[in-house]
């Protein structure tokens, strides 16, 4: 029964991360028909502010997570502004693009911090949280909440704001929305911001828990593309469904077997996916 | 007036000579192959510490003396990041360009994919898994680190020091290092009359230790070996068996015991037990508190690990080999060692020792010192020895036994 | 018979004088430097092969990989002789590329590229996961090849023999590449591509083109990769990663995709720009990085389409006013806006 408990928080546990970090994917690949596959560094970016401003410079632990939202943010915005606008929709264009990025921050990270033992991170609320006879970290589990708070003030802003009914306006039908007088330009902007922030957010969060390193962006990107394909690109929704999916199949297939095997079925899940249904489980058919 | 001109010159032409040959003195090439980022860095990094170190002390001392010749020697990095196909590159770099005449290597399967060329070229490669051993690869020895072996003398002595505790899991990665620890781990749990209740491999590529750690914990181990994860895991993994509310005995060979305790709160590894101390341990020779405090000096603010001073040792072994022989060449100096019957390791005396298990006896095997955790310090408990267990009677068979459940053997 | 270009006179006499010659003149080492451009020549443009019917397959590495395991496991565990287990072992990349192609023929754009993706690391998750027979995360021993044994001064296991070798290689799979890119079919393949709606109404079978490019782009991936293995004697699943990938991308962005050349100049050019980078090895990665975003932004078609936009400054006084011949054939490539939204 504990065993079953145990897998069912950690399932939970590891869904949040890949919603965190898929959902901020998946708008921007939404609105601007790009994917951004500089996504990983900027996950790794996140932590490696927290590593900076908590683990060396001693920071409260959440105002290092909320200055990773802002600086990745920011980050995003510049990439839009400087790069990613010159894609002009085209798909390949803007991975090619992103892939120079990835360069770029990879090698950048490396030569301010070097290369070499990862860094360490320590536990900001080492604390253990018991369930009866379930247990885990403080630390761990605050993802759940954090992640919950994030999608759902994202959920508001898209509902209730001008700029987030703009955004969804450009995703849905840029000409369209461009003729009722929205900058595309902008929504594109204001995308990525918040999927660069969600990004540096689940980097900051993870900061502690993972090894922090500048390759860290390499193994969640791709799980990141397997959910929102999976999920729908472009639906925030699917997204997380498929987050949900993911998390529990990993984490139940890496106790039983190994994670090995699970990147595997992961993969195998999406290659069907794309056969049968290319347009996810929930989203639209591609125009 | 001719006889004084005569005089100055020949005078002037010796000192020129002389002035001459000390200032062309040889340099002597080393290559250091090993992972110097990525996961298991913190086996190959450190080392280069205490390279430095012991290239102070030999170049400072005028060179090394080989023959009628001294040298100056030098060490040519390479960081392979632990992959297998860069250390080859890395290799053929080192021998072909660079023209070294031995390699400085962690071992494992990094060092297996660069073997085939190096045994051709008949590089020595010092390492530090004896289980890259094999009668295929003459010129590939491990003088230092005894690693697998003395998973073998931690486990007795847990047996000993702590009767209560009957079962164990162990959890290590799936790659030759990992399998090795597993393998060698069961053994002695074996002997020692420990019940194994846990030994599955984990994929190298894991992140996420929480499933794993849960896997093991299912089944109640009073001991938990981290055998030889890369240290980055070791700590995630005893940070999710702290997190999970266990509570027992850790044992492990090669940890970053930095990172470890960065994970957990304070005390919470006390009464580990490994097979490192610390170099100022009051049990250890003059020479290794020399070592410390040259080492702390220079490295002040960091983490002391086996990793350390392991590849200076083999140096140590190398240039003890090379002035055997009166030569730096890579075959002459094999001979010498080889030829020794003992050979002065960090322990102490040892003996080359292998042939029934890997094929060729290229280990060299002292005394071993076991450490237990004592206020987040290694102090030495106990001194093993490995030629002894394997003397008492049924242990060979129970090693044979589990060499071949894992394809050792 | 036309009269010969200056890039044909360099080819037919400049190229080979130095291929031949060089490797004489230069240390073991940087041979081994050359074959890994061969090699990688090989790979540029079998790859384009591919593209040119719309796909941009990211499961090309993975396909050299089979090749290369194939290799490894005809000559180690089977004794197959080298001569046999090349050609063998290509088809077998291609038989691979075949099977996977078919169901990625279906997907277009964004998901095809995914799919081939997730196609390519399931081969090389298996790789990794199942020790026998592939070796797991170790990877496998590779034999020298056993070529003309009786001949002493012919060993293969030295770096100037192998070179030799694998030029012989290279230029025999370059040239019936090319071959293909100039006949009937390669022009099909590339309709597929430039007029999906013609190709359509005259009824030619576009998946079956799709799955034939795919295919013989991945034979010939897979030779090139049976060329790597036995020159390393080891190979593993990392080598045959995500980051070699991206490598691949940014050399065919780089050298542009339209021209058959175009490709090779980008390997060759990003190749010799990291050599001579050499003292500056750790920031190569983010000066390849910041070339290709620059490149997207202001060549978009790549280093190919360089002479054709310099030209017009060469002409000089009123003939600037004249357009410029046109340079090779055009198309709008990957690069370019879609038109038939291809998202």
């Amino acid at each position: 029964m504990e065993f079953i408990g145990q897998t069912i928080l950690n399932g939970l546990m590891t869904s949040s991360f890949y919603a965190l970090i898929a959902v901020g994917l998946t708008l921007v690949f939404g609105v601007m028909h790009i994917v951004n596959f500089a996504h990983g560094e900027f996950y790794m970016i996140g932590a490696y502010t927290v590593w900076v401003l908590y683990a060396k410079m001693h920071w409260p632990f959440f105002l290092a997570v909320l200055a990773a939202l802002i600086i990745v943010g920011l980050l995003g915005f510049l990439s839009e502004h400087l790069i990613f606008r010159h894609a002009k929709g085209n798909v390949l264009s803007g991975f090619i693009m992103a892939v120079g990025l990835v360069f770029v921050l990879q090698t950048a990270v490396v030569k301010i911090w070097g290369v070499g033992k990862m860094k360490p991170v320590p536990a900001a609320y080492p604390q253990l949280l018991d369930f009866g006879g379930i247990s885990t970290s403080w630390q761990r589990f605050i993802v759940i909440p954090v992640t919950i708070l994030l999608l759902g003030a994202l959920w508001f802003f898209l509902d209730r704001f001008r700029l987030g009914r703009a955004l969804r306006a450009s995703a849905l039908n840029p000409e369209a929305a461009a003729l009722q007088g929205i900058s595309v330009k902008k929504s594109a902007s204001t995308a990525l911001l918040i999927g660069s922030a969600l990004a540096g957010a689940a980097g900051a969060l993870m900061a502690p828990i993972m090894s922090v390193h500048p390759y860290m962006g390499h193994a969640v990107i791709w799980t990141a593309f397997v959910v929102i394909i999976v999920g729908g690109a472009g639906n925030i929704k699917g997204t997380v469904l498929a987050s949900l999916l993911f998390g529990f199949l990993t984490t139940i297939i890496t106790t039983l077997l190994d994670s090995t095997i699970a990147n595997l079925v992961n993969v195998l899940v999406m290659l069907v996916v794309l056969a049968i249904r290319p347009q996810g489980l929930t989203g639209h058919a591609e125009h | 007036m001719k006889k004084v001109l005569v005089l100055l010159a020949s005078i002037f032409l010796i000192t020129f000579f002389a002035a001459g040959a000390a200032v062309a003195q040889e340099t002597v090439k080393i290559g250091y192959c090993a992972p110097l980022s990525g996961p298991s860095a913190a086996w190959g990094l450190p080392g280069l510490e205490g390279v430095e170190i012991w290239l102070d002390k030999v170049n400072n001392d005028g060179g090394l003396k080989v023959g009628n010749k001294t040298y100056k020697v030098e060490i040519v990095k390479y960081d392979n990041e632990g992959i297998g196909s860069k250390a080859l590159l890395g290799s053929r770099k080192l021998v072909e360009e660079d023209g070294v005449v031995a390699m400085l290597m962690l071992g494992g399967a990094t060092s297996a994919a660069a073997q085939p060329y190096l045994t051709k070229k008949k590089i020595i490669s010092f390492v530090l898994i004896a289980s890259d051993i094999k009668k295929d690869r003459p010129y590939l020895m491990d003088v230092t680190d005894n690693f697998p072996t003395y998973h073998l003398l931690h486990t007795e002595y847990i047996a000993e020091a702590h009767p209560e505790a009957k079962t164990a899991a162990i959890i290590c990665q799936d790659d030759e290092i990992g399998t090795a620890a597993i393998a060698w781990s069961e053994a002695g749990f074996e002997a020692a009359g420990i019940d194994v209740v846990y030994s599955k491999p984990f994929g190298v590529e894991t992140t996420d230790f929480a499933p794993i750690v849960t896997a093991a914990l299912a089944q109640k181990p009073a001991i938990i070996s981290t055998g030889a994860s890369y240290p980055e895991f070791q700590a995630l993994i005893l940070e999710q068996a702290y997190t999970q509310g266990w509570k027992g005995i850790v044992t492990s060979a090669c940890w970053d015991f930095k990172a470890i305790t960065a994970k957990v709160p304070d005390g919470w590894m006390d009464g580990a037990i490994s097979g490192f101390p610390d170099f100022d341990d009051p049990k250890l020779t003059p020479e290794h508190n020399e070592f410390w405090k040259a080492w702390q000096a220079k490295f002040p603010g960091h983490s002391f690990s086996e990793i350390v001073w392991e590849y200076s040792a083999a140096l140590d072994v190398w240039a003890y080999g090379a002035q055997l022989a009166g030569d730096v060449k890579p075959e002459k100096v094999y001979k010498a060692l080889k030829g020794a019957k003992s050979v002065p390791h960090s322990f102490g005396q040892a003996q080359w020792w292998g042939t029934e298990v890997f094929g060729i006896d290229n280990l060299l095997v002292p005394t071993w010192p076991i450490t237990e955790i004592k206020n987040d310090k290694p102090h030495i408990v106990a001194q093993k020895s490995l030629l002894e267990w394997l003397a008492k009677p049924g242990n060979k068979e129970i090693l044979d036994k589990y060499l071949v459940k894992w394809k050792m053997k | 018979m036309q009269n010969i270009s200056y890039r044909q006179a360099f080819f037919i006499g400049v190229f080979p004088i130095i291929a031949v010659s060089a490797p004489f003149t230069l240390s073991g080492y940087k041979v081994d430097l050359l074959t890994n451009l061969l090699i990688n020549i090989m790979l540029v443009s079998s790859f384009r092969l591919i593209t040119t019917t719309g796909g941009w397959s990211l499961a090309h590495i993975p396909m050299m990989g089979c090749g290369a395991y194939a290799s490894a496991l005809f000559t180690g565990a089977l004794g197959v002789p080298f001569l046999i287990s090349l050609p063998l072992s290509g088809l077998t990349a291609g038989l691979i590329g075949a099977l996977i192609g078919y169901p990625l023929a279906r997907t277009k754009g964004f998901a095809f590229f995914v799919a081939s993706f997730a196609a390519g690391e399931a081969i090389r998750l298996s790789w990794m996961r199942f020790k026998v027979p592939f070796g797991g995360h170790s990877g496998l021993m590779v034999p020298i090849p056993d070529l003309f044994e009786s001949v002493s001064w012919l060993d293969f296991s030295t770096a100037v023999p192998y070179y030799f070798l694998t030029l012989l290689v290279t230029l025999i799979c370059l040239a019936v590449l090319y071959r293909l890119d100039r006949s009937r079919i390669g022009n099909t393949l590339k309709a597929i591509e430039s007029h999906e709606d013609l190709t359509r109404s005259v009824g030619i079978n576009r998946t079956k083109y799709k799955v034939i490019a795919f295919s013989v782009g991945s034979f010939f991936a897979g030779i090139a990769g049976v060329v790597l293995a036995h020159r390393l004697w080891a190979i593993e699943p990392h080598q045959f990663g995500f980051t070699t990938t991206l490598y691949l991308l940014v050399w065919v962005v780089f050298g542009g995709s339209h021209t058959f050349s175009g490709p090779i100049y980008g390997v060759v050019s990003l190749t010799l720009l990291a050599e001579v980078l050499r003292p500056l090895a750790e920031w190569v990665p983010m000066i390849f990085g910041a070339i290709i975003i620059l490149t997207l932004i202001f060549l978009p078609d790549g280093l190919e389409s360089l002479p054709g936009k310099i030209r017009p400054y060469l002409w000089k006084g009123k003939e600037r006013r004249e357009p410029p011949p046109p340079a090779e054939e055009t198309r709008p490539g990957p690069m370019a806006a879609p038109e038939s939204s291809e998202r």
